[in-house]
């Protein structure tokens, strides 16, 4: 070899000495490149010999790295006794060293030659052959500065090693933290796309790793918050670095539950931003827990439910919503009759049996917004909302209410094979927002139910005696609407409907009760009634059957031949589901005209079952008779569902028309109604026009139908028929 | 029959004759297996190869290299069929990874399953057949030879085109794979001696910038341009990467050591920068020397083969030798100095036959228990 060749070896060894970070694979790239270079097939490194004072005997070492000999690679790391004669002589390259060299234990090979290169004063490089590799090449002195470099190399990469392994150690530390945690734990990019997630992440949402990696975490919303939620979430962060809150997230299998969740911004030391790290945890548990708490402070346990103070609270609301609204409340303060009786001769279980039968009924009862509640015992509260406003309508709906639940706690209770008979004492008191006080109302509602005890049992009082009277009054009333139809104390007035060239188009029919010694009975006093206790519905057919009659016999008459009969239906009677056939069979066995029948509803029936209404028109409509809206402007006055009502006419509410020359307001609405009707191609009529500036008004602005006193009142049909003969 | 007659070469690759050449094997050997050696120019015949040996329920192996050697001659047509009594244990890996993390990874499993093998049997050969176009060959040595250190000899050869062109190059019974290694452990085998006795001249260029199997400065100047001006001057010719090959083998790199030895590295392809491909990786940031046109001692050559194979095996006259012969190294001397060369091989040794392959890159040690390197411009003798 040419002295020109040395640099080459020498200079890729260096490099590769260079090129290392880490003590390990310094030996090894190191002892491999210069087996490479030198030919011999194996060798070893042993760092940190001890100080060999004597150049026989033994020393204990260990093989840090080893390359080429498959027994000497198995005891890397260990500790292994050398010959002091082979580890801690100064370089030297030797051959016919058999003996020295069995102290190795090598099986493969029988090596006989030995490079010796120390490392500094603490190592050795010990290279090994069969036959020692040729070279003219002075090895040992040649690789002495190399040796130099490896040894400060070795210092260089241990001082890495072991900052490298406190990186390591800190960094396996803050990855067990991280895996074992029980919170989830996200770390989304600058740009919120999910880098990294914990195993308690995937316990928590169901999703996997892979599965979100990638993806904005808004995929784990649930729905429940709104857009400015989450806007004021990420001001916070923006503005704090921080956010830490509540939040409802959705799991993989489709399940919400609530988070508590802790948004923290990740900065370098220039302050750019790069990631976020959320963390959070599944409080469902908690919440659960709190829900327990509440209801076992709150709801009776007996009969589930509400209890005392559950129900104060539930009154101080009803109390503001009446203050706020306008409309009255009731409290109904429920005792069971005899209930001790039962209690002490078949014993508590059987009275508990009874008490919770007792809520089921209660509960049965009553709309979703309204309480009912367990004092203790056998006493009971229900607390009625959203009751009329007037004292008298309001009075009426309660004891409704009251009725219906004597009626079914009177009922007998079939409880353990035995048939029970109890029967309640119920007093009702009204409350109107914050006048009276909520002690008062309990009170009283209490001494109400004293009073029906004292009545008989089995009985409901109202506290005010004047409103008992109004109660009693009306149920006197109920009884005898009942036997108005078949002593045909109901009639019908007809009031005329006109076009604008005073034209009579038709009228509309209007129920009447002419009762023998109340008089004239007012509608707005006895309909209600009549829906509240479904006597409507044979009314509304009877009123039916009669117009159709009248439109029959109308046809032999020219003057009466062309005209229509509008015919108010109520909800009760349109939701019947015999509704449709009943119209059919009316006509058919009348023989009206189906297209002179003009059958108006109010949007309160079209809103209810917006469906259902649209079938039944439908089926009607195909019949030939038409459609009217009544008291249209009132409602809600849709545009969408009305666009899909098969309607005829839409018929401008008087509370409209009456100040329509005078209030811009309603002069606006009214042009509006006609507007609308305009375009979806509906008739439209006025009703309540009393004055020629009301008619002239509505005519201008394109409605050419009337009826009101202007044109004429409602009238008896004789009268009805005679002024058409004028 | 004896040992001597486990390599068969059959002129034409035609399933009737491979079934017959190995039902007669698989009747005196019931474990029989098959490593074929496949000339380029008969690389569509591989599925008549696995169809045959399937249909016999005979393991087979196999490679894709330019040519073949039978004896004193170099073959483009024909199959090998070098069987074993016993198949021995045998692993085709597809697809190998660069990645130096992946490829340790790679390695180590390989290592591993060689590793299970190995319990208590002495004289282990793991052979091995890359394909060419691995571009990390070297790395994947040093790793398996961290693994496995001297447990086992290490010898083999890179199959593939010589056009240099991708090329799926190495097979077993059902697959074709390109980009990977099928490795042997050959038992009862003590390994092969490689040789060049490539000779590097005084006065010779550094290459200054290299990376993987990447050169790209010569004496600080583009790779290129130096090869341009070597050209030129040598032959009077214009270099371009069409001829790149060919001229290149001319000038290879070299790995100096320190035992005399030169390690070869010829330059197979030009990148469209200029800098220049090699079969197999050289050393990261290494120097490397350019060999303008080498000298090549062919009788050293032989002489040190023959005695390296006497060495490991004894007298081989009469026995059946593997020879594989480097592509860049026959382009360098000529088909007629290579063929010679071929001949003088099977005449020094006495071998019964010869068989073996032009090969694209050679492992093996060039002494007795040496460290095993991945070569170019060898001839890499073994004894079947």
């Amino acid at each position: 070899m040419e002295h020109d060749d040395v640099l080459p070896v020498l200079y890729d060894l260096v490099v590769t000495i260079g090129s290392e970070l880490s003590v390990k694979p310094l030996l090894t790239r190191t002892l491999q490149r210069l087996l490479y270079h030198t030919s011999y097939s194996a060798g070893f490194v042993c760092l940190n010999v001890p100080p060999c004072k004597a150049e026989d005997g033994q020393v204990e070492v260990r093989l840090d790295a080893v390359v080429g000999d498959f027994d000497l690679v198995g005891v890397i790391g260990k500790p292994i006794v050398l010959p002091r004669a082979l580890i801690c002589q100064s370089a030297s390259r030797e051959t016919e060293q058999t003996a020295l060299l069995s102290a190795l234990r090598c099986t493969q090979t029988q090596y006989k030659s030995c490079l010796r290169l120390p490392i500094n004063h603490s190592g050795m490089i010990v290279l090994l052959a069969a036959e020692m590799p040729e070279t003219n090449l002075p090895l040992t002195t040649m690789l002495q500065p190399v040796l130099a470099h490896l040894a400060k190399a070795v210092i260089l990469c241990s001082h890495n090693d072991a900052y490298t392994s406190g990186l390591v150690n800190q960094r396996d530390l803050l990855e067990k933290v991280f895996e074992s945690s029980y919170s989830g734990v996200m770390i989304t990019d600058a740009d919120r796309h999910i880098v990294e997630v914990n195993p308690a992440f995937t316990r928590i949402t169901g999703y996997s790793s892979e599965e979100v990696q990638g993806k904005d975490p808004h995929m784990l919303a649930s729905g429940r918050h709104d857009h400015d939620f989450y806007r004021e979430l990420w001001e916070d962060i923006g503005n704090n670095g921080h956010w830490e809150g509540e939040i409802w997230n959705r799991r993989k299998n489709g399940e919400v539950y609530p988070g508590w969740l802790n948004i923290n911004r990740v900065c370098d030391s220039t302050g750019t931003l790069h990631y976020y790290v959320g963390m959070f945890s599944d409080i469902s548990k908690r919440k659960q827990a709190e829900a327990q708490i509440h209801h076992l402070a709150f709801y009776d346990p007996l009969t589930e439910l509400p209890n005392r103070r559950l129900l104060i609270e539930r009154l101080q609301q009803a109390f503001s919503f009446g203050a706020r609204s306008g409309q009255h409340g009731a409290v109904l303060f429920i005792d069971l009759d005899n209930f001790k009786t039962i209690n002490d001769t078949k014993g508590h279980e059987t009275g508990d049996l009874l008490l919770s039968e007792v809520a089921r009924r209660l509960t049965s009862c009553v709309r979703d917004g309204d309480t009912v509640a367990r004092l203790g015992g056998d006493e009971f509260v229900v607390v009625l909302e959203s009751l009329k406003t007037g004292a008298d309508e309001a009075a009426a709906q309660a004891d409704l209410v009251a009725e219906k639940i004597r009626d079914l706690l009177s009922q007998p209770y079939r409880l353990a094979e035995y048939v029970y008979h109890t029967t309640p004492s119920i007093g009702v008191v009204l409350f109107l927002g914050h006048r009276q006080s909520l002690d008062d109302v309990m009170k009283h509602a209490d001494t109400a139910m004293y009073q029906a005890k004292t009545a008989g049992r089995n009985t409901v009082r109202f506290y005010d005696p004047v409103m008992q009277a109004s109660i009693e009054a009306r149920a006197d009333l109920e009884e005898e609407l009942r036997y108005a139809l078949e002593l045909q104390q109901l009639c019908l007035h007809y009031q005329i409907q006109m076009d604008s060239r005073n034209r009579p188009l038709g009228a509309e029919a209007l129920l009447r009760w002419q009762h023998p010694e109340r008089g004239l009975v007012s509608p707005a006093q006895f309909i209600p009634l009549a829906e509240e206790t479904g006597l409507i519905v044979p009314i509304g057919l009877w009123v039916l059957q009669t117009a159709c009659v009248l439109l029959n016999n109308w046809q032999g008459d020219a003057s009466t031949r062309d005209l229509t009969l509008a015919v108010n239906v109520s909800a009760k009677q349109f939701r019947s589901p015999d509704f449709v056939t009943q119209v059919q069979r009316t006509l058919v066995d009348t023989g009206a005209k189906p297209s002179l029948l003009k059958l108006e509803l109010t949007e309160s029936i079209v809103l209810e079952n917006v469906e259902d209404t649209i079938a039944k028109m439908r089926e009607l409509k195909l019949l030939g008779v038409s459609f009217s809206m009544d008291d249209f402007g009132t409602g809600y006055s849709s545009l969408q569902y009305l666009k899909r009502l098969p309607l005829d006419q839409i018929k401008i509410d008087q509370s409209f028309v009456r100040d329509i020359v005078n209030d811009p307001n309603d002069a606006a609405i009214v042009r509006t109604i006609i507007v609308m009707s305009e375009v979806l191609g509906l008739n439209v009529i006025a009703e309540g026009v009393e004055t020629q500036a009301q008619r002239d008004f509505l005519d201008s602005r394109g409605c050419h139908a009337f009826q009101g006193y202007l044109f004429g009142r409602p009238v008896p049909l004789q009268d009805f028929e005679a002024s058409l003969k004028a | 029959m004896n040992i001597a007659n486990m390599m068969h070469y059959l002129p034409q690759v035609e399933a009737g004759a491979i079934e017959q050449k190995l039902a007669e094997l698989q009747a005196l050997y019931p474990g029989l297996g098959v490593c074929a050696l496949l000339p380029e120019a008969e690389k569509e015949k591989v599925s008549v190869l696995q169809a045959a040996c399937a249909g016999l329920k005979v393991p087979l192996v196999g490679a894709i290299f330019p040519a073949l050697v039978k004896d004193g001659l170099f073959l483009t047509s024909g199959v090998w069929l070098l069987c074993f009594k016993k198949m021995p244990h045998y692993a085709l890996y597809a697809d190998l990874p660069t990645d130096a993390a992946e490829t340790e990874r790679a390695t180590e499993k390989m290592a591993n399953d060689i590793r299970a093998q190995i319990d208590h049997i002495p004289d282990l050969t793991l052979f091995m057949l890359f394909d060419a176009m691995v571009p990390n060959i070297a790395s994947m040595l040093d790793n398996l030879y961290l693994q496995l250190a001297n447990r086992v000899h290490y010898a083999g050869a890179n199959a593939g085109s010589e056009s240099f062109q991708p090329m799926p190059c190495l097979f077993d019974g059902e697959r074709t794979v390109q980009n990977g290694v099928l490795l042997l452990l050959l038992t009862a085998h003590k390994g092969a001696i490689l040789e060049h006795g490539y000779h590097s001249n005084p006065h010779t260029s550094y290459a200054t910038s290299t990376s993987g199997n990447c050169i790209s400065q010569i004496d600080w100047r583009p790779a290129f341009e130096v090869y341009q001006e070597l050209v030129r001057e040598h032959y009077g010719e214009e270099v371009t990467a069409e001829n790149f090959y060919q001229y290149g083998v001319h000038f290879p790199f070299g790995i100096v050591r320190a035992n005399h030895h030169v390690l070869v590295r010829i330059p197979v392809m030009l990148a469209e920068d200029g800098s220049l491909f090699c079969v197999g990786e050289v050393p990261a940031n290494s120097v490397l020397t350019l060999l303008k046109a080498p000298t090549v001692r062919t009788v050293e050559t032989l002489h040190n083969l023959t005695e390296g194979l006497a060495k490991l095996n004894g007298d081989v006259a009469d026995a059946e030798l593997l020879l594989f012969y480097c592509a860049g190294r026959r382009l360098h001397l000529g088909i007629p100095m290579s063929t010679t060369e071929l001949e003088a091989f099977a005449e020094l040794t006495h071998a019964s036959q010869v068989a073996g392959a032009l090969s694209l890159g050679e492992i093996g040690g060039s002494t007795v228990h040496g460290y095993p390197l991945f070569h170019n411009a060898t001839l890499v003798a073994a004894r079947w």
